[in-house]
């Protein structure tokens, strides 16, 4: 799933700029499932990850001029999205109670909310992404589901490589662990 | 432990070179407690893995492009836009044959127009504008070289000489109308004031600089 840039981007979006707002769907179209999946995976939560991953696309498209160019348009698109799921799970835990805090941390679940939503769907690997810190999740879903090389995950997620390679040491461990017990067939 | 799973993530991070991969999978493969950490890993990412990417909603991009916000089109876009984008020209015969008549009556205007421009020009020209000819004269045979100064040219000495013809020298000065004062000069040293001027002025040195009268 890590590919080059499309060769027709700088001119749909050149065309987007120039006010020919009909040209983003084409982005829309090509980029959808990319933001969807990562929102879902990172908020399990369907609804919830179809608002975030429109929202980012719309973000997206007013922040146009500021792209640049400067990575890939997809790369930006993901970065947006991992972003809003960053500010969710902020306003998130600012309105969770203390105790429901280290509730959630005893048990090692992050939203029980999530968790039974999850259980409903029988997604026993989204169970599994549940219980690892988004920071985890993240980086999972970049290098494991999406299949990026670390250059663009650090693109992305404007960390080094080294502390990426960590990170994704730790996650793939907590991954194990939590995927134990959920009676997932591997 | 913790070396053997540092091998196997080094493996799982999936850039190393060619020769170091080959021989840590040789490593793993020969070792029976690296080859279970191995599996054990590769297992459950697999597990992911296969999960690929989700479906989004089917509405997903309609839904994108129906909010999203209003964005003006820079100037220049605009203007490029106006002056390069293709267009559908739909007509029919009464539009042709009232635009060929505008035009026509349009040409016949702008020529009508033309001809009372010119003709207004002509006959309300400013008298500045105006040159008239006049013919100079002066009688002296035994001159060499005969030249005209006065304040039409600045009373310079050099711009304007006198033809001979017949013992008799002549120029023609195209001038404005107005009252100009001259000299001859002969020979390149002796000012002589016109003997057959209209009239004459003190040159404030003790001569007459002759005066002569241009008119329409």
């Amino acid at each position: 799933m890590n590919t080059l840039p499309h060769p027709d981007e700088y001119e749909i979006i050149q065309r987007c700029l120039d006010g020919d707002g009909d040209a983003y769907a084409v982005l829309v179209d090509r980029y959808q499932a990319m933001a969807y999946t990562a929102a879902s995976r990172m908020l399990g939560d369907a609804d919830l990850a179809n608002d975030i991953a429109q929202e980012s696309f719309i973000a997206a498209y007013s922040g146009l001029r500021q792209f640049g160019f400067r990575s890939k348009f997809s790369s930006w698109l993901m970065s947006i999205v991992l972003n809003k799921c960053r500010d969710h799970f902020r306003a998130v835990r600012e309105t969770v109670s203390v105790d429901s805090i280290a509730e959630v941390r005893a048990t090692g679940r992050r939203d029980p909310e999530q968790e039974a939503s999850a259980r409903e769907t029988t997604d026993a690997v989204q169970i599994a992404l549940n219980r690892l810190p988004p920071a985890y999740r993240e980086i999972i879903i970049l290098k494991h589901i999406e299949e990026l090389d670390y250059q663009e995950i650090s693109d992305i997620l404007g960390i080094g490589i080294p502390a990426l390679k960590v990170r994704a040491y730790r996650g793939r461990e907590l991954l194990r662990q939590a995927l134990t017990g959920t009676g997932v067939e591997r | 432990m913790k070396s053997e799973r540092d091998i196997v993530h080094r493996l799982l991070d999936g850039d190393l070179p060619a020769a170091e991969k080959e021989a840590i999978v040789k490593q793993i493969q020969d070792d029976p407690v690296l080859r279970k950490e191995f599996d054990d890993l590769a297992d459950a990412l697999g597990v992911v893995e296969r999960q690929g990417r989700m479906r989004p909603p089917l509405a997903f991009t309609a839904s994108v492009m129906s909010r999203l916000p209003r964005r003006t089109a820079s100037l220049p876009a605009r203007v490029r836009a106006f002056l390069f984008s293709s267009r559908v020209l739909r007509w029919n015969m009464a539009t042709a044959m009232a635009l060929v008549l505008l035009t026509v009556v349009s040409i016949t205007m702008i020529k009508q127009m033309t001809n009372v421009n010119q003709e207004a020009a002509r006959t309300t020209a400013a008298p500045g504008s105006v040159v008239e000819t006049v013919r100079l004269t002066f009688s002296d045979p035994a001159a060499k070289r005969v030249a005209v100064a006065g304040d039409f040219n600045k009373w310079r000495t050099d711009t304007h000489l006198m033809t001979r013809e017949n013992g008799t020298w002549t120029i023609e000065l195209p001038l404005k109308p107005g009252v100009y004062t001259y000299m001859f000069i002969v020979d390149d040293g002796e000012w002589v004031t016109d003997p057959d001027a209209e009239s004459y002025r003190d040159d404030g040195f003790g001569y007459q600089n002759a005066v002569m009268k241009v008119s329409i």
